[in-house]
């Protein structure tokens, strides 16, 4: 092992350099250029991941401990940094991504009054996911995985004047918290368990416990539990869809590179884990399957753009658990890092609809027959869509091929059958919100559209950039070798005929008959509100989980706060003003009162003099 | 006796000070300390054939003198400015 590279410390010291000056020197004094320092970092981070990325490439690895952070009892814990071929590989994409949609926010957070804040935060988040990425134990991942869920909040909330957007920001943070809380327990199991959290020593101390040790599956399915609410997998998922009330830059960069994907890391990173939980694997699996197939439905009557594309990374990450639940998280990690390439467009794409609109949220209904008046930003979409349904050759094809080749090797009819339905389900919803959005002015269509253009370049370049790399990336990875050679006839066969399927029924549902969307939402409107709330499942959760405890946070602030609490404070301060009135009798300027009390000390010490000679 | 005349001289010059709110007599209440203290010194020092006693009392003479110009002038200027001139109204050292 040769000595660790100057570029793994840019990539973890650059951004955090850059978020000290930023924050102290240009958020006070010049708060229009925050963006400066900034991109500065997001461009030297990019070069550092892209030379760390060649070095993995020639199989180069480091371990390095970089201090002693936390001495407890007969436990450390250092502070690390590990570049594998699994860290680089995601690594490269957050960098490359983030750094675009940075670049994008720029152009679209121009005219917001909130600009720098917007910057600190942004970066903040970029910096966290790279921290997470690089760790080399568990409880330093977890303080960045924390980082990376306080930037969402903060983002989530940004436009805080709104209350839908501090309910949204909220929930995801309350959501994240159960998460998190499982993670936590995970880590202090591991700990008490194995004495150590460092990856390198706990796998090694790992691989001699027996299979389907009770304690190893307890902490599998805990992490689990934390990269479900992360990654947004049933039943956590909750807070997904609701994340769309931040800028929508902030939505691109959460569901393409920092975010969701930390959960789908995590579970990579503990892959020789879950190798001695095969419990826990296949229920990894069952519980990807159903979020992404329920969630591909949900998506496909979804009327929000940015609410489809939520919907949509909800279903994707399922497919990615489901290829981490039977064992290949090298096809789940592929998938994530093209996933990250043309969801990012799609954001982008909406979002470049977003801005011309001047709104922060769209529906369908609201927009349509885009295609003649932003035809550059229609054609990205389409290759972001086409990537994502897994037309071949675009990137979603190679990654989506190999998920369905690793479910398809598990041998289980039911689980590829979900596979394959999630296939023709993804094609479907994003090729009906491309009909609808894009093309066709339908009657019911109001909204203004007149003033309707392409936006500048700050914001077309990045969206040009990720179409160019949703188009080749798969193909070029698969040229040079990093993806395998062989590409199975069988599941290729059946990927791209689930996802011509979803095309060909979108064509019949949206663009030949598209009163369709309309029709069956006002004959069962029962139906509309159920899949609506997530097959119920939002409304159950509000009712059993969220207004339960708000009922118990209401009981506890009055009885406990209020009566006992704030009746203490109150009467303790109403004792420390009576002293110090009394007390500030005493000192009324009066001249005669202070030599008094002079002499009286005067006499009191000459009294102590004379007492002790 | 001659302590406990200057006990009292000391005593009624500490009321004077304490009690009365007029500066001018608070002044001469401090007068009167300070020649108690002097009479102590003038007694004892002559009793006990104290050269060093007698020479701190014409000391305290001249620092009396000086207290008396700077207290009087103090309190003139107080007076010129239409004040009365008591305590009373000096309240600047109000906590």
């Amino acid at each position: 092992m040769s000595a660790i590279p100057v570029s793994a410390f840019l990539v973890l010291g650059t951004p955090a350099l850059a978020l000290a000056l930023a924050f102290f020197l240009f958020h006070r004094r010049l708060a229009r250029r925050t963006h400066w320092p900034i991109l500065a970092s997001c461009a030297v981070v990019t070069l550092a991941a892209a030379d760390l990325a060649l070095r993995a490439w020639r199989g180069e690895a480091w371990d390095q401990t970089l201090f002693t952070w936390i001495v407890g009892g007969p436990w450390s814990v250092e502070f690390g940094i590990r570049i594998d071929a699994l860290c680089v590989s995601v690594l490269a994409m957050v960098a490359v991504v983030g750094t675009l949609i940075h670049v994008y926010a720029v152009g679209y957070m121009a005219h917001d009054p909130g600009f720098s804040r917007f910057f600190l935060y942004f970066h903040l988040f970029f910096f966290s996911m790279i921290g997470l990425l690089v760790s080399n134990n568990y409880l330093q991942l977890y303080l960045f995985w924390e980082g990376v869920g306080l930037a969402s909040y903060l983002l989530i909330g940004f436009w805080y004047e709104r209350a839908s957007a501090r309910a949204a920001a909220l929930k995801a943070f309350l959501t994240n918290r159960i998460g998190d809380a499982c993670f936590l327990a995970a880590v202090l199991l591991l700990l008490a368990q194995f004495g150590t959290v460092q990856f390198s020593e706990l796998f090694e101390r790992v691989a001699s416990r027996p299979v389907s040790d009770p304690w190893l599956a307890w902490a599998c399915g805990l992490l689990f539990l934390g990269a479900a609410a992360k990654s947004a997998q049933f039943p956590l998922h909750v807070w997904l869809p609701d994340a769309m009330e931040g800028p929508t830059p902030t939505s691109a960069l959460m569901h393409a590179a920092t975010m969701v994907t930390a959960g789908v890391f995590l579970m990579a990173r503990s892959g020789p884990l879950l190798e001695k939980a095969p419990e826990v694997l296949g229920l990894i699996a069952w519980i990807g399957a159903g979020t992404a197939l329920g969630s591909a439905i949900v998506a496909a009557m979804k009327k929000d753009l940015k609410r489809i594309l939520a919907y949509s990374t909800v279903s994707h990450l399922g497919l990615m658990m489901m290829a981490i639940g039977v064992g290949h998280a090298f096809a789940a990690v592929a998938h994530l890092v093209m996933h990250g390439f043309f969801k990012a467009l799609l954001f982008l794409c909406a979002g470049n609809v977003l801005h011309a609109l001047g709104r922060s949220t769209a529906t369908v209904d609201e927009v349509g027959g885009l295609a003649r008046r932003m035809p550059l930003t229609a054609a990205c979409f389409a290759v972001g869509a086409l990537a994502l349904a897994g037309i071949p050759p675009l990137s979603g094809f190679f990654s989506k091929d190999l998920v369905l080749e690793a479910v398809d090797g598990r041998g289980d009819r039911l689980l590829m059958g979900a596979a394959l339905a999630v296939a023709v389900g993804s094609s479907l919803y994003i090729f009906r919100m491309f009909w609808l959005a894009f093309f066709g002015d339908r009657p019911r269509q109001g909204g203004p559209r007149a003033q309707l253009h392409e936006n500048g370049a700050w914001m077309q370049i990045p969206v040009l950039l990720l179409a160019l790399l949703s188009f080749g990336a798969g193909a070029a990875a698969w040229g040079v070798g990093l993806l395998p050679a062989e590409l199975s006839g069988h599941t290729a066969g059946l990927g791209l005929s689930a996802a011509a399927a979803g095309l060909a029924l979108s064509c019949l549902l949206f663009m030949a008959w598209p009163q369709w969307d309309w029709n069956w939402r006002e004959r069962w409107p029962g139906l509309e509100r159920w899949m609506d709330a997530d097959f119920g499942w939002q409304t159950f959760a509000h009712r059993v989980v969220a207004a339960p405890a708000a009922a118990f946070a209401r009981f506890v602030a009055w009885n406990w706060d209020r009566r006992v609490l704030d009746r203490f404070l109150e009467s303790s301060a109403e004792t420390c003003l009576g002293l110090s009135e009394g007390m500030s009798s005493l000192s009324r300027g009066m001249l005669n009162d202070y030599l008094w009390w002079m002499a009286a000390g005067a006499a009191c010490l000459a009294g102590c003099v004379l007492w002790a000679f | 006796m001659v302590w406990a005349v200057s006990a009292a001289l000391l005593i009624l010059g500490l009321a004077a000070l304490v009690l009365r709110r007029q500066l001018l007599a608070m002044v001469l209440g401090l007068e009167l300390m300070i020649n108690a203290a002097n009479l102590n010194f003038v007694f004892y020092g002559s009793r006990r054939l104290d050269a060093a006693a007698t020479a701190i009392v014409l000391l305290v003479i001249a620092v009396a003198a000086a207290e008396a110009v700077v207290g009087l002038s103090l309190i003139l200027a107080l007076r010129g400015k239409g004040s009365a001139a008591e305590s009373s109204e000096l309240l600047g050292l109000q906590g």
